[in-house]
């Protein structure tokens, strides 16, 4: 578990910006710059207030871009998870991405589950949000079985997918 | 890959024997047996990746966990062979390998499964729902019903009532619900669940009589609705498909119904009634010639998906 806080920081905007004490100690995604990395590096926030963040330091956004904060409560509570899996490949990685995001809820519902997966390179990037801890648990439980049948599989076919001469356009 | 899925099939039990199937419950044996499966249906068929058309799995509906669990190994796998994927819903799978092993051409469907409880015909590119359960399924009643009376769930529960039903001799009057073209089971299910134990103290009835009378009153309710659609289409054909269709009283009453309007019943046996991949296989072969695609941007599961919902453009 990488600790919150030492995020690779850097970019523009600061993980304390306006908003509110996002960027406090504990508080996951609140980096001001990229997401957490390392190999298998996972991180859970506790609650807080305000705006959450996303890995840029932005105000964190659902898959289609928008902000779903917009009409939170200023004192509700977001509990958040972050877990990166390197993959050997961006190939592999996107693969992944495409398979476990197609079941991710399309726009983030207040009290309800947000699930974002991103991939940067290799590394693909899981992120679990919601306003209930136990929601959370059962999303973070669901998601790491979703994720290992899927590195079962592809362990499994990948030796030989790869051994395919190539056969054009690809999904 | 029906002879793959059969194999399996003392996993059911287990997974019924406490309160029916829970969601995560299923979705963790998916998940255990999937590869297994997946590979000793290449081998036993003698083919490769190479050899495959199109991956179809079941879109929907159903309980969500168990359908994201099987999505997210066709996603990966059709990603892997880049093969097509083609996203079945699973009512259309039962009615698809229906009509390929018994050869009926246009029936009027009667789908009766513990989730779903139909009546389905077909007409212009849809398979049109005549009538439905307003509430619950009749598998969903008789499943409900065997545990109030304690009935063992090996090999499973309806099964199990159908056996003891033949030995019943008295028939217990129980609400009978045909809202116009729909039933409605709730309500004897709750009846039973209030009378049952006084009426088997007190020796007013047996649970053989109980399951006897629930059979015949269930499944007359399905034949009247069955009837009307037939009437309504104008059909010469009944098919029962889904894992109630076993049940061989029912075929025997949707049989005189048939026989006395000059028209004709079919029915599979439990290889093909009960939910199976090669189904959704069928279902998805035929999808797959007609030129359904399902992009990955729209491979997503839906617990809810109806029967009419899907353009059936493989049929004229």
């Amino acid at each position: 578990m990488q600790a919150a806080g030492q995020g690779t920081g850097g970019s523009t905007g600061d993980a304390d910006g306006p908003g509110g004490n996002a960027g406090g100690p504990g508080e996951a995604g609140a980096t001001g710059g990229r997401g957490p990395r390392g190999a298998g590096a996972a991180r859970a926030s506790g609650p807080r207030g305000g705006a959450p963040r996303g890995p840029h330091g932005g105000a964190a956004s659902a898959q289609d871009g928008r902000c779903p904060c917009g009409a939170r409560r200023p004192d509700s509570r977001l509990l958040e998870f972050y877990l990166t899996m390197p993959f050997a490949t961006p190939m592999e990685a996107e693969l992944a991405r495409r398979s476990l995001a197609r079941d991710a809820p399309p726009l983030p519902v207040p009290g309800v589950l947000l699930k974002e997966f991103t991939v940067c390179g290799n590394i693909l990037t899981i992120r679990l949000m919601a306003a209930d801890h136990r929601q959370l648990q059962l999303s973070i439980s669901s998601c790491l079985q979703q994720l290992s049948l899927l590195m079962w599989i592809t362990q499994c076919f990948l030796p030989v997918f790869l051994a395919q001469p190539p056969s054009g356009q690809r999904r | 890959m029906a002879r793959c899925w059969r194999t399996r099939g003392g996993l059911t039990s287990r997974l019924l024997a406490q309160v029916g199937f829970l969601p995560g419950d299923t979705a963790r044996h998916h998940r255990a047996v999937i590869l297994d499966l997946l590979q000793e249906a290449l081998t036993e068929s003698g083919l490769t990746s190479q050899d495959i058309d199109c991956i179809a799995y079941t879109k929907g509906p159903g309980m969500g966990a168990p359908l994201v669990s099987v999505a997210v190994v066709a996603r990966t796998v059709a990603q892997l062979w880049n093969k097509p994927l083609v996203g079945v819903n699973h009512c259309i799978g039962h009615i698809e390998m229906g009509r390929l092993i018994t050869g009926a051409t246009s029936p009027t469907v009667l789908y009766v499964s513990g989730g779903n409880t139909q009546v389905i015909a077909y007409s212009e590119h849809r398979y049109r729902i005549f009538g439905e359960t307003i509430d619950i399924a009749v598998g969903n009643c008789l499943d409900r019903f065997a545990r109030v009376l304690k009935i063992s769930n090996d090999p499973s529960p309806g099964y199990n009532i159908e056996q003891m039903a033949k030995r019943g001799k008295k028939l217990v009057e129980l609400p009978y619900t045909v809202k116009g073209m729909d039933v409605s089971f709730s309500g004897i299910l709750s009846f039973i669940e209030d009378v049952a134990h006084r009426m088997l103290a007190t020796g007013e009835c047996t649970p053989e009589d109980l399951c006897f009378s629930l059979q015949e009153t269930v499944f007359a309710m399905l034949v009247e609705i069955t009837e009307r659609a037939m009437a309504h289409c104008g059909s010469q054909e009944a098919l029962i498909v889904g894992g109630v269709g076993c049940n061989v009283r029912l075929q025997e009453m949707m049989a005189t119904m048939c026989q006395e309007r000059g028209a004709r019943l079919f029915a599979t046996d439990e290889r093909f009634c009960i939910d199976n991949g090669a189904m959704i296989a069928q279902a998805g072969w035929e999808m797959f010639r007609a030129g359904h695609r399902t992009p990955l941007s729209d491979s997503g599961v839906t617990q809810r998906y109806r029967t009419d919902e899907v353009e059936v453009t493989w049929r004229d």
